[in-house]
């Protein structure tokens, strides 16, 4: 797929999203949960057990039963988090304890629910990445043929954990001009050539064709270990400011970052 | 490679972004299989909803399920449920929000000549109502020559009409317009009295205040006594929107025989007062807001029996629109303004202008600020300000600041620094330098916040000064920490510590500690306790005769202080919002009685049974059933026209309802309407 049909079809399937969130989900009735943090980013030492605590709030008035278990993930190309319960070749899961497998949060409580990580001593330096899943009692919802389907409510807790220093090495292969929601953007496309995942970072600037001076960011997007992705670089603006269009041509020049790494960036994007 | 989540993203600011993913968190998926959902990742967390619903009555892996994986159990399981941050298992969400905090508290400060000492308890409690607004109630008692108080507040009750109002008794802050309270530049202050407040609100176009009572004054360290001063005061006044983009207020503050301050000194300060005071202070303003920009000019007049009468105007403009905020004025304030008995800014004129800009990379400011005494009597210059901040990458920013004040003698600072993430945490490296009619001081700081397991913290500090006061060199070292972190779950810790010391003719050294420790009991219960000290040692110069060298005793101060708070917390409820309205936003109820009406008059009479278990419509939406006695009830729903409809399919035959039992009437808050419905029959 091109980028840009991709983003045009992203436009479409992102207001799906956001309606689905934002209409009562009547399927979901009674599925009101949050979790704090939404993501864990922790390092150890090989040997060495990580011992952290997530909250869960429920938000609604009446007491909420949960079942809460691990999952392997991976990321599909809309970033998007794919579960599976089955445990995946190579999954970090077995080093992972969880404080109970259900839990009942009184309405508008909070649970302080514990999961600890024991890597093995001989455990070679990389990274661990599992999901926490926090699951609804399962409802039945009627399907346009008039079947019932089991549908539950459920979150996700993204953990990375780096063992030995692992650390990510992102290296810029390509550059493109693509639509994002209808609007031509400069995306590069990054390899990880790491052995934990990246984040891109840093200030960005560049003079387009009719001499706007402006500033970017790349999108912080996970780069995982051994992926190549594309990100955007999106225009650093004031709150309730009009979209920016910009001119292309246009050279962004300035510096990125991630953790443990930074290169130089000078690219020429458009005709 | 696909750009579907990029494409959501990339539009949305960050702040935005990081919202949405939390609200993302929830998504439907199928019980079983792999599936594809949310996360609490934040990019993953926008997914898209089409493979959620494809996976619907599926294993979402075209293939077989796979063999369920179990997780392992720390300690087999049984590891006892963490308490929440307060101690509690859990929030008490039935009933009403409410709040209560009960606290007894004791402080003793010892510094030589200075002693002070405070013993006391003090309670806040706090209740949302469903339709009179928020009650509170504030109180202290407490040993001493000042006084405990004691205030009793209702909040936002709302009215028809869209009346808010605010109203208090006791020990209150007289009550201002908005107007007044919102300044830029000059503060003008609420006065304690023991009395009586009110302040009515109009959809914000119309605010209305008074007050009357006895002035005094709030003091204390841990806990706020108030004091009379004697006499009495009135304040009452106005804010009107007079045009779309204006607002006009005026208020006046009246006192007479208000006596002297218990805490020393007359109630002007500008020297001996004549008796008690009488006062008049009357203010004024005109306000316009755009959607950047802002303006206002104010007027205040204060006349009292202690000396002549005095004005004041000032002026203050604001234009803020993108990166860009900028502020304006200028000023003419007469001698011995005040408000009520409170001296405020006088004796000067001037204006000034202040700029800032704020980007990824970059936060300037800077400001310009002139002022004159008008009698003379006072200071007067100008000031001059700068700020440069430039983030060199995420890890790096430098910056410089400087003051130069143009007064007689003038006075320069300056200062330069970087700051800079490093492998043990943030550092930050300071260069100092101030001229003042030629004495020089030099100051090189290094800080770090240093980078440790969540829930500890550590910050230090140590620099050098090098001073240069009309020939006399003086050099010092500072060095100082603070810190704190949980000791265990229950207890935790607050700290710091500082040394400083000097050399040569002005030769200094002081120590400086305070330790917190704060145990959460349980249940609510908290017990914390600070102790502070201070000691320094300060030596003047010695006059220097080559034959009598003349030593100069050192000066000597120590003071010590200890704080302790044993302190009861508890809060619960839920707000509840009325049907079709807001919390706290008011409600009325209607109900009535669904009746078989076997005579036919419309009346329910005595021996006329109930319809019982027939569903009633509030607007068509909002369903109850009748109880065994035809009985029904909306209790809370916004002020305003309702219908009540019924749905007649568990009538019991023959008995029927007219055009479905519909009636339209307007209810007001906190009014109950009656409808009683007659169900006829069938002929």
């Amino acid at each position: 797929m091109s980028p840009s049909n991709g983003i045009a079809r992203a436009a479409a399937i992102g207001m799906t999203v956001l309606s689905v969130l934002a209409a009562p989900p009547a399927s979901a009735d009674g599925f009101a949960a949050a979790a704090s943090p939404p993501r864990f980013e922790l390092s150890t030492k090989p040997g060495a057990a990580v011992r952290e605590v997530v909250e869960i709030d429920n938000a609604t008035l009446t007491p909420a039963a949960y079942a809460i278990k691990t999952a392997d993930w991976t990321l599909d190309a809309n970033f998007g988090a794919i579960f599976s319960d089955a445990l995946a070749p190579g999954s970090c899961r077995p080093w992972v304890a969880v404080e109970r497998h259900e839990i009942t949060v009184q309405g508008k409580g909070a649970y302080r629910f514990r999961f600890e990580v024991s890597p093995p001593a001989d455990t070679p330096r990389g990274e661990c990445r599992f999901a926490i899943l926090v699951e609804g009692a399962p409802l039945t919802v009627k399907t346009k043929s008039g079947l019932g389907v089991p549908v539950s409510g459920r979150l996700g807790v993204i953990v990375y954990l780096e063992i030995g220093g692992a650390q990510a090495n992102l290296k810029m292969i390509g550059t493109a001009v693509a639509k994002v929601n209808g609007e031509p953007t400069p995306v590069i496309q990054v390899k990880n050539d790491g052995d934990a995942h990246g984040r891109l970072a840093g200030f960005l600037g560049g003079t387009d064709a009719h001499g706007a001076r402006l500033s970017f960011a790349p999108a912080t997007f996970p780069i995982l270990p051994g992926e190549t992705r594309y990100i955007p670089l999106v225009v650093d603006q004031p709150e309730n400011s009009p979209p920016v269009h910009i001119a292309f041509p246009i050279t962004i020049h300035g510096k990125l970052q991630w953790a443990g790494g930074a290169t130089p960036f000078l690219q020429r994007f458009g005709p | 490679m696909g750009w579907r989540g990029d494409a959501v993203l990339a539009t949305l600011r960050p702040v935005r972004r990081a919202c949405i993913a939390a609200v993302a968190a929830l998504l439907l998926t199928t019980t079983a299989g792999q599936t594809a959902a949310a996360t609490g990742d934040p990019d993953p967390s926008i997914t898209p909803a089409a493979d959620t619903d494809t996976d619907f009555g599926g294993d979402g892996a075209g293939g077989a399920p796979a063999p369920q994986y179990v997780d392992h159990l720390i300690n087999g399981g049984k590891l006892a449920p963490l308490k929440n941050d307060d101690g509690s298992g859990g929030g008490v969400t039935s009933g009403l929000p409410r709040y209560l905090r009960l606290e007894a508290v004791g402080d003793r400060t010892d510094g030589g000549s200075l002693y002070h000492q405070e013993e006391g308890v003090g309670v806040q409690a706090r209740l949302e109502t469903e339709n009179f607004g928020a009650l509170s109630l504030d109180g202290v008692v407490r040993g001493g020559p000042i006084g405990g108080s004691l205030s009793l507040q209702q909040r936002k009750m709302p009215f028809d009409g869209g009346w808010l109002v605010n109203n208090g008794v006791g020990t209150v802050y007289t009550p201002a317009p908005s107007a007044m309270r919102n300044q830029y530049r000059f503060y003008l202050p609420n006065v304690p009295v023991a009395g009586l407040s009110t302040e009515w609100l109009h959809d914000g176009d119309l605010q209305l205040t008074a007050g009357v009572g006895a002035p005094g004054v709030f003091d204390g360290v841990l806990l706020s006594g108030f004091h009379p001063l004697g006499g009495v005061l009135a304040t009452a006044g106005a804010q009107t929107a007079i045009g779309p983009h204006w607002q006009a207020a005026l208020q006046v503050i009246g006192e007479r025989g208000v006596g002297q301050s218990a805490l020393g000194g007359d109630v002007f300060n500008t020297g001996p007062a004549f008796g008690q005071v009488n006062d008049v202070s009357l203010f004024g303003s005109l306000a316009w807001r755009g959607t950047y920009g802002k303006a206002q000019l104010n007027g205040l007049h204060s006349a009292n029996n202690q000396g002549p009468a005095a004005t004041g105007l000032w002026f203050d403009g604001a234009w803020n629109h993108g990166r860009i905020n900028q502020n304006w004025g200028a000023f003419w304030l007469q001698r011995n303004l005040s408000w009520g008995y409170v001296p405020v800014s006088s004796d000067s004129e001037g204006l000034y202008y202040r700029a800032s800009y704020q980007s990824q990379r970059w936060v300037l400011d800077g400001g310009f600020d002139a002022a004159r005494s008008i009698s003379g009597a006072g200071l007067s210059g100008a000031l001059v300000t700068a700020n440069v901040r430039y983030r060199l990458d995420l890890d790096t920013a430098v910056g410089a600041y400087g003051t130069y004040r143009l007064t007689s003698p003038g006075a320069l600072d300056a200062s330069l620094f970087v700051e800079r993430q490093n492998r043990f945490g943030s550092g930050r490296l300071q260069l100092d330098a101030s001229n003042q009619n030629g004495d020089t001081l030099g100051r090189v700081n290094l800080d770090e916040t240093w980078g440790l397991q969540v829930g500890m913290r550590l910050m230090t500090s140590v620099s050098a000064v090098f001073e240069d006061n009309a020939g006399v060199r003086t050099t010092g070292f500072a060095g100082a920490l603070s810190g704190g972190g949980e000791i265990t779950h229950s207890l935790s810790w607050d700290g710091s510590a500082g040394y400083q010391s000097t050399r040569g003719a002005w030769a200094a050294s002081g120590f400086t500690a305070d330790i917190g420790l704060t145990q959460r009991l349980g249940h609510g219960l908290t017990l914390s306790a600070t102790w502070f000290d201070n000691r320094s040692k300060t030596s003047t110069p010695s006059p220097i005769t080559p034959l009598i060298p003349i030593p100069a005793p050192p000066s000597v101060s120590h003071s010590s202080a200890v704080f302790v708070t044993l302190r009861y917390e508890f809060s619960a409820g839920t707000s509840i919002a009325p049907i079709g309205g807001r919390p706290g936003a008011g409600a009325g109820s209607i109900h009535g009685r669904l009746f078989l009406d076997a005579d036919g008059d419309g009346l329910p009479d005595a021996g006329e049974a109930g319809a019982a278990g027939v569903t009633i419509l509030l607007d068509g939406r909002y369903p109850v059933r009748t109880d065994e006695a035809g009985r029904y009830e909306f209790p809370l729903i916004a002020p305003g026209p309702h219908t009540i409809s019924v749905v007649p399919d568990n009538l019991p035959l023959p008995w029927t309802v007219a055009n479905d039992g519909r009636r339209t009437v307007t209810v007001y808050t906190r009014q109950t309407v009656t409808i009683d419905i007659a169900a006829t029959r069938l002929r």
